[in-house]
């Protein structure tokens, strides 16, 4: 392997591990702690007991 | 009580991370084919020069690959945090092919990248080329899946809902599998995958002419490529057409909104190439149209009419109406499961439900819908017209210029004539943007022609959100767009770096820039 493959190698390499780390990150910052549990009854409600509303926000 | 800031942040985070994820895989999905042609070439001819491409498109693949894959996990993510109710709806069935995709086409793609990558010198030449077709099959059953998978929610066949569970539920597999809006989809998107692959070798095999480097090298890839992507380009133009008589059949609404046609027109209608569109007024002010072409693209008959948007908003109007009736049907079988007579309403009903649903983006209780309101639902049915018309015009125009090119260029490289047409190679330089920007409004145009829905005629999007918190969007809609950009950027400069050095980064000595202890063989 010459040495312009072996440096490619090495970027893709380490390319590849930081993306790991990136998308454990947003899966640990942004994914984890955020379970929707849906189950048919809370299907059931959102699809029948809901109205879209302009308001900001929402509690879980 | 779904804010509507948090339907509209949860469909611009997978628009953003979609758009980003198609930047890489179309390249991908075409560029392999390319590889398996200039491989198998070597094989039979044992010309090391076929090698040589092989190796060095396979060294900007693997960097395409590389920094590509795993791209679209984050639209996985998505679906359990912001589209939680989606995937209980339609998990049955949506994430069947998912699940395939990865366990089959990925895994078999992945391992075979692995291989060809590191087996050069560990596999005989024909065990090698086997890696690189099996290497393609993986790729391409990878997009098989996954458009089956986005296939079903444009037109959701082989499936039922089942109140007791509440969620939609496989009845058909294959039904699921032969869709004919995803074979139609799957065929027309390779295509346009395999148009990417091919002018990415064209764009810098012209370069390379340009600059009169690696001449022979270049030669043959810009060969290789003009005749693939002159097939491609076909293949895409006459497979877009069967995908649009497959989107008038199954989707109405969307096929009038491309074709900004308002009102029903005399079969065969025709085809309006471009027009002044008034939303406002819901006509158009002005239009150049050409007779017959669009009854004859979207219906393949000359008595079939096409209806437009006013027509169907005055049909979906019924199904509102007939809408609110499963409604309440179904919420009579929640509170008593045996309610025969509630059965029996919403079976009839029941192919409406979505419809009725619709109102619930307004109103608690549908019954208290008022005619305004369900107007205003009624208008929900049919996409805005504008940025359909014109995105699906900017597709189409590109595609046609694409095809353009490639005959030039391959009219030019049978005759030998490539390196005396300097502004045919500059012209393929500066063409390079052009399936990308082609491949991004093909899906825009599929994904918001979809709108109100996330499942076609079955569940609203507004109803498809999960329940979180919008600081939380908006935390991770910018976490996703640092990432995919940086992800962009080191791409970008891979790709220019080891494509400046051409293939004398493979150090064979054989090009330019390098020792020379063996010149090309000049036959192929």
């Amino acid at each position: 392997m010459i040495r312009h493959e072996k440096t490619l190698t090495k970027k893709l390499a380490i390319v590849l591990v930081l993306k790991f780390a990136v998308l454990l990150a947003l899966w640990l910052g942004f994914v984890r702690d955020q379970r929707v549990i849906v189950d048919a009854d809370r299907v059931a409600a959102q699809l029948l007991q809901s109205v879209a509303t302009p308001t900001k926000g929402l509690k879980p | 009580m779904i804010p509507v800031q948090l339907v509209d942040l949860s469909r611009l985070q997978f628009a953003v991370t979609a758009l980003y994820h198609f930047l890489f895989v179309p390249l991908t999905i075409g560029m392999v084919w390319l590889l398996v042609i200039m491989e198998s070439v070597y094989v039979m001819t044992g010309n090391v020069v076929w090698k040589d491409m092989t190796r060095f498109w396979g060294k900007l693949f693997g960097i395409n690959f590389a920094l590509g894959v795993t791209t679209g996990i984050t639209l996985e993510f998505q679906f359990g945090t912001n589209w939680a109710y989606y995937s209980h709806y339609v998990g049955d069935i949506f994430g069947a092919p998912l699940a395939i995709e990865g366990m089959m086409a990925f895994f078999l793609e992945s391992t075979m990248v692995g291989l060809f990558f590191f087996g050069w010198e560990r596999l005989s030449k024909t065990q090698h080329v086997m890696v690189t077709i099996l290497m393609a099959i993986g790729a391409n059953l990878s997009a098989l899946w996954i458009l089956i998978a986005n296939g079903w929610m444009q037109n959701p066949v082989g499936a039922e809902f089942n109140y007791q569970t509440m969620r939609m539920e496989m009845v058909n597999f294959w039904t699921i599998v032969f869709n004919p809006d995803a074979q139609a989809k799957f065929v027309h998107t390779v295509s346009a995958g395999y148009v990417t692959g091919a002018m990415f070798v064209l764009s810098i095999s012209s370069w390379y002419l340009l600059k009169k480097r690696d001449v022979e090298f270049a030669k043959r890839s810009f060969r290789v490529a003009a005749a693939f992507g002159l097939a491609s380009a076909l293949s895409v133009i006459v497979l877009g057409d069967e995908s649009g008589y497959t989107v008038g059949e199954s989707q109405q609404t969307k096929l009038a909104a491309m074709e900004a046609m308002w009102e029903t027109k005399p079969a065969p209608a025709g085809l309006t190439m471009m027009a002044s569109i008034n939303e406002a007024a819901q006509k158009n002010d002005w239009e150049i149209e050409i007779p017959w072409v669009m009854g004859l693209i979207g219906t393949r008959s000359l008595t079939k009419e096409i209806p437009g948007i006013h027509e169907i908003k005055a049909k979906n109007r019924e199904r509102i109406v007939r809408g609110i009736v499963a409604v309440n049907a179904l919420e009579a079988l929640r509170a008593n499961r045996d309610d025969r007579m509630a059965k029996e309403v919403f079976e009839r009903h029941k192919a409406d439900l979505g419809f009725g649903l619709l109102l619930k983006k307004y109103v608690a209780d549908v019954n208290q819908a008022t005619p305004g309101i369900i107007e205003r639902a009624v208008n929900d049915t049919v996409p805005r017209v504008t940025p359909m018309f014109w995105s699906f015009r900017i597709m189409v125009g590109l595609g046609f210029a694409m095809l353009a090119l490639f005959a030039l260029a391959f009219w030019n490289t049978i005759k030998s004539a490539n390196m005396q047409k300097p502004w045919l190679l500059r012209l393929a330089l500066w063409m390079l943007p052009a399936p990308w920007i082609a491949c991004e409004l093909g899906w825009f145009v599929a994904e918001y022609g979809r709108q109100p829905w996330t499942i076609y005629g079955v569940l609203p999007t507004h109803l498809s959100v999960s329940t979180q918190s919008v600081n939380s969007l908006y935390g991770s809609l910018a976490g996703f767009i640092v990432f995919y950009t940086v992800l962009l950027v080191v791409e970008m400069f891979l790709m220019v770096k080891f494509a400046r050095m051409g293939p004398g980064s493979l150090g064979t000595g054989r090009y330019q820039s390098e020792p020379a202890p063996h010149s090309i063989p000049a036959h192929t």
